[in-house]
């Protein structure tokens, strides 16, 4: 009896528990989202939908002028150098495999059908989703070639059909165009104010320019087929005519195209105080930021701009003391020189310009850790912070504008023969940048055979885009590293004051003071810049070639086998 | 139940003389069983319940033996005495301890499992503020490791080896309820009764779920009957880094090497004549460090009172302690208060109430983040030191009292005392419990208890720039050397923006628990066994507000900070989770020599699916206590006892964590639109620090198989000696199995039930106790433990290099280059094939070269790169470990002596602060002198001329040139103890006063020189080595 009663007590004090606590674990996670809800509700597919432009669009770019000759950047005196001009680039130096949001986009195409949402909405989704996935093939395809073309979400459970050979190239470009054909039938002409940053139909126009024209390029293009250029010159044709009637066009003043709202801008990433910023700090001088040595000019870059007049700068008779005079007024847009009235918020409470000459020992002033070239960037500078605050940049990025446009059109004219159409450009961006026409109204542009103006392209595009993450991707798509192979190293303007002469500190005048100064040229690479011809199509990091037995390495690195020009 | 190793009773002689005695313990109790014999004759007893023995014996010559295993043998001459008293030392290693295991306790010597323990007495005197810090060494098969000597932050305890490369910390319980680390850190050592690991599955299965990395169960004190004892003790404590790495001497030997290696006089870099005799004018270097160093200290106070009658027993304690870091506003402050009250509230039943509160509260200066050349380090204050070592010491931190600007963001010195961080901390638990024996059966009771435990954190950071003063620099300097004239000031740069920020948040759980125990013996068949019902809920928010800029004051208040709304940030968040369990168990034993229990634990874990939420966990243990078989028991004296013990378990794991078996989305990025902040929804969810974005409703337990075989046994009554050899399968290891899946699928696949790890080891527990003279005693107390775990399925791509599978290798196994040295000569340069790079780069003379071992075909390719590591090393958490303690006592003297240690793991010298390449713009490592140049052929370390030029990262590359031992033997603790004489103090009307001496942390022996081999990383703060001294009173 006993035995019967210590079995049913515990019993029944279980009981008891269980029909107070069956509840226990009937529990909802309370920081989720129900998946269907979101198919279902404007504003969470919506919020799907941006989550996808917070992943992919570009940040602002700072500091990626080290790559190529556009800046130099530095920890304190010497030059850090991208393992690509370097030379010392290996698979793994180029990683960018955005496969996490091709999968995420791909849900989207697949999953939004099956919700309550309005045609309407559906499609307007749907195109912002076509285009990001042209966008991140785009992205991939122009640093390794052709990529693996995943159009499905995939299932863990599938196996081998997982595993994914390389499309090659030309399937990659098909592919991107038809997305984004898809999406400029889908996506709207404009957005609301509340919408505005969002892609739109120019925005798929202006981008299949884009590609077609690095389709046609020489890195992609090595036989020079006319076809692939004819292609890029309709592309971007169809995309300034349409851009231009839904009000899209080069905006008058160059320099506040990154601080005023314009008709100019295609793509941007915009940010906002205090929940989305970026660091600007190594580009401003260290004096003013908590960080050194980010995007400082080059010579070579501050002497590729053209006078006032059109005519380039000429070295051999105003020397370097004179960089500042009489420029394309672009040239005070982009850089920040000796003397120069930066503007940034502590200097403006100084009362004083940007001094960049040596002279150790005074107060705000730039002191010991100076750039190494003398200059520094003012394109896209957030002049409303001061020093405490550079990591809170705020200035929009932007990835495309019209100017590019117009660029991308010139340059595929030019190609195809078209010479009067591409000069046409290059008058419209001088016009525009504020260059005097001259008596032959060819606003100081000298170029008349196809190889000048390709020149001139080349060049117009590394001033008019400086800073803007252009020139290194130019360079590659016209597999032109070896002009600056050919220069070893960049170089820099070493300012000091003249013996005997007081050090101007506050709003002195760089035209009556200029002569105070030496200014001695430096070379400042510590080792030769040495681009190989295997970077025009970066290897496949290690880590994805191990992951995948049929992923094929890049000809050119290490038994590459996949041919990227197919 | 006591038992009697030794008997002798003999009577057949007359017997004219009585001898008559007590024999008691410490506390003046009587001791039951003890043998007593006299020497030379056959004559002995053993005692009654009250201690008392009677002998009759021929004449009062001789010696008498009083023998018991719990306490030391103990020999007085008769001489002529008829009334022998005797009081008995306890034994260091008592078999008759009864120990707490898992819902119950059980004698030491009917265990089945691998349990260790240890009393607080062992470790109340440390000088440390949390309690994991003292177990180091203490307990066979518990590693602990201090990886920072932060005060306030606690070490990490491991028991044996890791058996998965999920969460394998042990599971805490306190007084029967399941709490996390943090509640047993925030613990006093005069709370705690004892603490329990059990260390084999059998023993944890009962804990089931979690359990697989071993149970740490803590026990408070508890009244006891009888007048109140108050006992008082209190410590002081000064601390000395126990070892900091050296910078060059500036003038003789830093300053020619910088010099040597920036020998262009127009270098920034490159000091000047006028530099260097203004530094020697000016006193030398000054490291920041020395500016605000100061002598780390503890102070430890604690009062107790218990006491109690048959009805009523209360413990009732409070402790507070005091800890200063070695830089100013590092602080940590602790009180505790615990009430533990035990009444018989009616016949049979009785009810206890347990309450404690504990109130903690650390500070620290601002440094955002700590280190700002790395970005890492909250806790242990990462590379700081080193900064403040090795930076700006050739500029006073104040002329004429204005602190100075040396052109960083900051003055080091100054920003120690710009604003603060509290972290503050309060719980409060309760538990109550009733009991009730169950009149009409005999043996069977009833228990229910119900805890309710709270937290409640409160962070506050305030951070405010300061004012620095800009000075002229002295003919021919550039910015080191300063005159004392003002040429301007300016606010810091640091913080970026000035802030205040209160952090809320709490921590809501219960634990409710229905127990229902039998024990009964029938005869030799003895029966104990148990069934509970236990369900728990937790539930945590947290609120964070912070508000930005002073505009008017600056004051650490919100209404003084900046109303514009802008600078306004306001964030929020809630978890919850919930357990249910069913466990019940039966030990069964028969005359005492056959042992047996058994034990099944149901868990729900709401960690998985409906359906797959449920994991069992059985267990059976068996043990043989052959010393009682008559073939042996009598036979073989020298035996005292022997035991053999077999277990099996199973216990699991939910480590998964989260909600991975549940399609969810969930808000994340900010995306700007229309110039105002939008939020974008992303897919998945991140759990334990991995994303996920494809859910697995298949999860479910993680599951560890284990067996452990045990002997223990006592010789000659001196001897302990206990060994266990343990291997433990665990499979369904959780696990995300990304390396399997193509990157190009963009699936970060759940987790999943797939891994699995074997682990294995052994555990040695020897103890002696002896004797000199009549008054001075010894014991010697040592334990060591291996440990390993080898994986057999874990996650791998599918051409991963054999160096990258995991498979078949250590859980912390690391990898690096194999370095073949620093290119010393030409002749060495020119013998390197014409194409080679190392990590892209020309070799050049004085860089690290290393072995070319592979490519991407799998041949060596003359590139040194990634495809080139090997293993470098098995483990970076030790195999090995043991302690070692020695005790001896004198006429109220007594000395402890601790000795600690860790064997086999290494460590990767960590690249910060500049320990893989010499910083020439701070003041260099002392170790670089040795470093290769043209001069110094021979130097063991790599040439630092180039490091600008990022020549060297081919140096700083992880490799075996930068491996370290950390194998070391510590002298843990020495303590010296004096008990005053007790004819002294009772007049004073005190019954116990000690005076005790520790040092702790005295010397370290290791194959590491340059710095603590415990420490995490290279550049953590530093381990303390201490003195303390402590005044113990009881009334």
């Amino acid at each position: 009896m006993t035995i019967k009663l210590i079995f049913k007590l515990p019993i029944l004090l279980l009981l008891l528990c269980i029909a107070g606590c069956s509840k226990v674990l009937d529990k909802q996670n309370p920081g989720a989202i129900n998946p269907d809800l979101t198919w279902n509700d404007l504003n969470a597919a919506n919020a799907y939908i941006n989550e996808i432009y917070a992943d992919i669009m570009p940040e602002f770019a700072i500091n990626e002028g080290r790559n190529t000759d556009e800046g130099s950047e530095s920890y304190l005196f010497n030059s850090y150098m991208a393992p690509h001009l370097r030379g010392s680039a290996t698979i793994d130096t180029w990683n960018f495999w955005s496969y996490d949001v091709i999968h995420k986009i791909n849900i989207l195409l697949t999953q939004i059908d099956k919700g309550g949402l309005t045609s309407d909405l559906k499609e307007q989704i749907k195109g912002q989703a076509y285009f990001w996935r042209a966008f991140a093939y785009f992205t991939m395809v122009r640093a390794y070639g052709g990529v693996p073309l995943v159009l499905e979400p995939q299932d863990p459970k599938s196996g081998d059909a997982l595993f994914l050979p390389r499309n090659k190239t030309s399937e990659c470009i098909e592919q991107i165009v038809r997305d984004l054909d898809v999406a400029m039938a889908k996506l709207p002409v404009s957005w609301g104010s509340a919408d505005k940053g969002k892609i739109d139909k120019s925005a798929a126009f202006a981008f299949k320019g884009r590609v077609l024209l690095y389709y046609a390029s020489p890195q992609f293009n090595i036989q020079n087929s006319t076809e692939r250029w004819v292609n890029a010159y309709n592309a971007n044709k169809t995309a300034i005519d349409s851009c231009t009637a839904f009000g899209k066009g080069l905006f008058a003043n160059f320099a506040n195209i990154w601080y005023e709202d314009n008709n100019e801008v295609i793509i941007e990433k915009q940010y906002h105080y205090p929940e989305l910023v970026y660091d600007e700090n190594g580009a401003r001088p260290v004096r003013w930021s908590l960080s050194v040595g980010w995007d400082w000019p080059t010579l070579e870059l501050t002497t590729a701009f053209p006078m006032k007049d059109g005519s380039p700068y000429n070295v051999a008779q105003s020397g370097y003391g004179l960089l500042f005079k009489d420029r394309d007024p672009r040239y005070y847009a982009t850089i920040a020189y000796n003397g120069s009235d930066y503007g940034i918020k502590d200097l403006v409470t100084l009362n004083a310009n940007l001094w960049t000459y040596h002279k150790y020992g005074l107060p705000d002033f730039e002191g010991t850790l100076f750039s190494n070239t003398s200059f520094y960037r003012n394109k896209g500078i957030d002049k409303t912070i001061n020093s405490a605050n550079a990591s809170n940049a705020s200035v929009p990025w932007i990835e495309l504008r019209f100017a590019e446009v117009l660029m991308n059109f010139g340059e595929a004219a030019n190609e195809i023969g078209k010479t009067d159409k591409a000069l046409d450009v290059l008058y419209q961006i001088r016009q525009r940048a504020g260059i005097l026409p001259g008596p032959d109204n060819r606003y100081g542009i000298t170029a008349n055979s196809q190889s000048e103006i390709r020149d001139a392209y080349r060049n117009e595009r590394f001033i008019e885009f400086a800073f803007e993450n252009k020139r290194f991707w130019d360079l590659r798509r016209l597999r032109k590293f070896e002009l600056l192979n050919q220069m070893q190293s960049r170089h820099g303007l070493y300012i000091t004051l003249k013996d005997g002469f007081i050090p101007p500190l506050g709003k002195e005048d760089i035209h009556q003071i200029y002569d105070e100064f030496n200014y001695e040229v430096k070379t400042i690479d510590p080792q030769p810049i040495s681009w190989k011809e295997n970077y025009y199509f970066f290897a496949i990091p290690k880590q994805y070639l191990d992951r995948n037995s049929k992923l094929m390495q890049t000809k050119g690195w290490d038994n590459g086998s996949f041919d990227p020009l197919q | 139940m006591f038992f009697m190793l030794v008997l002798f009773c003999n009577s057949n002689f007359a017997q004219n003389i009585s001898l008559i005695g007590t024999v008691s313990n410490s506390k003046n109790e009587g001791i039951q069983g003890v043998s007593v014999t006299l020497s030379g004759t056959k004559k002995g007893t053993t005692t009654d319940e009250n201690g008392k023995f009677k002998l009759e014996v021929i004449n009062l010559k001789g010696t008498l033996e009083f023998k018991h295993i719990a306490y030391i043998t103990r020999e007085i001459p008769v001489n002529g005495e008829p009334i022998i008293n005797a009081q008995l030392t306890d034994a260091v290693t008592s078999l008759n301890d009864v120990i707490i295991t898992g819902y119950g306790s059980q004698k030491k010597v009917d265990l089945t499992g691998a349990v260790a323990t240890l009393k607080s007495d062992k470790i109340d005197q440390l000088p440390t503020t949390s309690l994991s810090n003292s177990l180091a060494g203490r307990l066979s098969g518990v590693y602990v490791m201090q990886s920072t000597g932060v005060p306030g932050i606690s070490a990490d305890v491991r028991v044996r080896s890791d058996g998965s490369w999920n969460n394998t910390a042990p599971l805490y319980v306190i007084d029967g309820i399941v709490l996390d680390k943090s509640a047993f850190d925030r613990l006093d050592p005069s709370e705690i009764a004892e603490f329990s690991v059990l260390k084999d599955a059998a023993s944890a299965a009962i804990y089931g779920s979690r359990a697989a990395a071993g149970v740490i169960l803590v026990t408070t004190k508890r009244g006891r009957s009888g007048k109140p004892v108050i006992s008082y003790s209190g410590s002081y404590s000064s601390d000395k880094p126990t070892s900091l790495p050296k910078i060059m001497d500036p003038i003789t030997e830093g300053i020619p090497f910088i010099n040597n290696a920036f020998s262009d006089p127009t270098h920034w870099a490159h000091w000047s004549p006028q530099e260097i005799e203004g530094l020697k004018k000016q006193g030398g270097w000054i490291s920041p460090l020395d500016n605000v160093y100061r002598t780390p200290n503890i102070n430890r106070h604690t009062l107790n009172v218990s006491g109690g009658n048959d009805n009523m027993k209360f413990f009732i304690g409070g402790s507070y302690a005091n800890q200063k870091g070695y830089l100013p506003n590092l602080d940590y402050q602790k009180y505790n208060l615990r009430g533990n009250v035990e009444a018989k509230v009616a016949k049979n039943l009785t009810a206890s109430l347990q309450i404690s509160t504990n109130y903690d509260q650390r500070s620290k200066f601002n440094w955002n983040p700590d280190d700002y050349r790395t970005g890492q380090g909250i806790n242990d204050l990462n590379q700081l030191w080193g900064w403040l070592i090795a930076a700006y010491g050739y500029m006073p931190a104040y002329i004429d009292g204005k602190p100075t600007d040396n052109g960083w963001v900051a003055n080091l010195t100054d920003r120690f005392y710009q604003g603060y961080q509290h972290f503050s901390g309060q719980s409060l638990d309760a538990l109550a419990t009733l009991k009730y024996d169950v009149p009409f059966i005999k043996g069977l009771s009833l228990k229910a208890s119900f805890s309710k435990d709270n937290y409640y954190g409160y962070n506050k950071r305030y951070d405010v720039n300061h004012l620095m003063y800009q000075f002229k620099p002295i003919e021919g300097s550039s910015f080191r050397i300063f005159t004392d004239t003002v040429i301007g000031s300016r606010m810091s740069q640091d913080p970026g923006t000035e802030y205040l920020e209160n952090d809320w948040n709490r921590r809501s759980a219960y634990q409710l628990n229905g127990q229902t125990t039998y024990t009964r013996d029938f005869g030799k068949h003895h029966f104990d066994a148990f069934v509970v019902y236990e369900q728990s809920e937790w539930n945590t928010n947290y609120l964070n507000g912070k508000r930005k800029n002073f505009p008017v004051v600056r004051t650490a208040q919100f209404w003084a900070a900046g109303s514009d709304t802008k600078g306004f940030e306001l964030n929020g968040g809630e978890d919850l989770g919930a357990r249910l369990s069913y466990v019940g168990k039966i030990n069964y034993s028969y005359a005492d020599k056959y042992l047996l229990s058994a034990s099944l634990r149901r868990d729900g874990s709401l960690g998985f699916a409906q359906g797959k939420r449920w994991g069992t966990f059985p267990a059976i243990a068996a043990g043989w206590r052959i010393s009682e078989e008559r073939f042996m028991k009598d036979k073989i004296h020298f035996l005292d006892y022997l035991k053999l013990r077999a277990s099996y378990g199973v216990t699991g794991s939910d480590a998964v964590g989260g909600w991975q078996w549940q399609d969810q989305y969930y808000l994340d990025r900010t995306y700007i639109l229309g110039g105002q902040p939008t939020r974008g929804i992303n897919i998945g969810g991140v759990t334990n620090g991995r994303y996920y974005n494809v859910s697995n409703n298949n999860l479910t337990w993680e599951k560890s198989t284990s067996y452990n075989f045990g002997l223990d046994t006592r010789l000659f009554n001196t001897l302990n000696f206990t060994t266990e050899y343990w291997f433990r399968n665990t499979t369904d290891i959780l696990g995300g199995r990304n390396a399997s899946y193509p990157a190009e699928a963009g699936i970060y696949p759940a987790d999943e039930n797939y891994g699995k790890v074997n682990s294995h080891g052994f555990e040695i527990e020897l103890g002696y106790e002896g004797k000199v003279g009549s008054d001075f005693r010894y014991s010697i107390t040592g334990n060591f433990a291996y440990a390993t775990n080898k994986v057999i399925l874990r996650d791998v791509a599918q051409n991963a290099q054999s160096v990258d599978n995991p498979n078949g290798k250590t859980l912390g196994y690391f990898t690096g280059l194999e370095s073949t040295g620093v290119i010393r000569t030409q002749k060495e340069l020119d013998a390197l094939p014409a194409d080679y790079t190392i990590n892209g780069y020309i070799p050049q003379l004085g860089m690290l070269n290393y072995r070319d071992l592979s490519g991407p075909n799998g041949k060596p390719d003359n590139k040194i790169d990634n495809y080139d590591r090997a293993v470098i090393a098995k483990y970076s958490s030790p195999p090995y470990s043991g302690g070692l303690a020695l005790s001896g006592y004198w006429k109220g003297i007594s000395l402890d002596v601790f000795l600690q240690g860790n064997f086999g793991a290494y460590k990767l010298m960590d690249d910060g602060m500049a320990f893989r390449q010499a910083d020439t713009y701070d003041m260099p490592w002392k170790f670089w002198l040795d470093s290769w140049t043209p001069k110094n052929p021979k130097g063991k370390y790599p040439q630092q001329i180039e490091q600008w030029a990022g020549v060297q990262s081919s140096d700083v590359q992880d490799s075996d040139f930068w491996l370290f031992s950390t194998s070391y033997v510590r002298l843990k603790q020495v303590s010296l103890g004096y008990a005053l004489p007790k004819t002294f103090i009772t007049k004073a009307g005190l019954q116990n006063v000690k005076l005790l001496v520790t040092g702790t942390n005295l010397l370290t022996w290791s194959k590491s020189k340059l710095y603590d081999p415990e420490l995490a990383s290279y550049s953590s703060y530093p381990i303390m080595k201490t003195i303390t001294f402590g005044l113990n009173i009881t009334l």
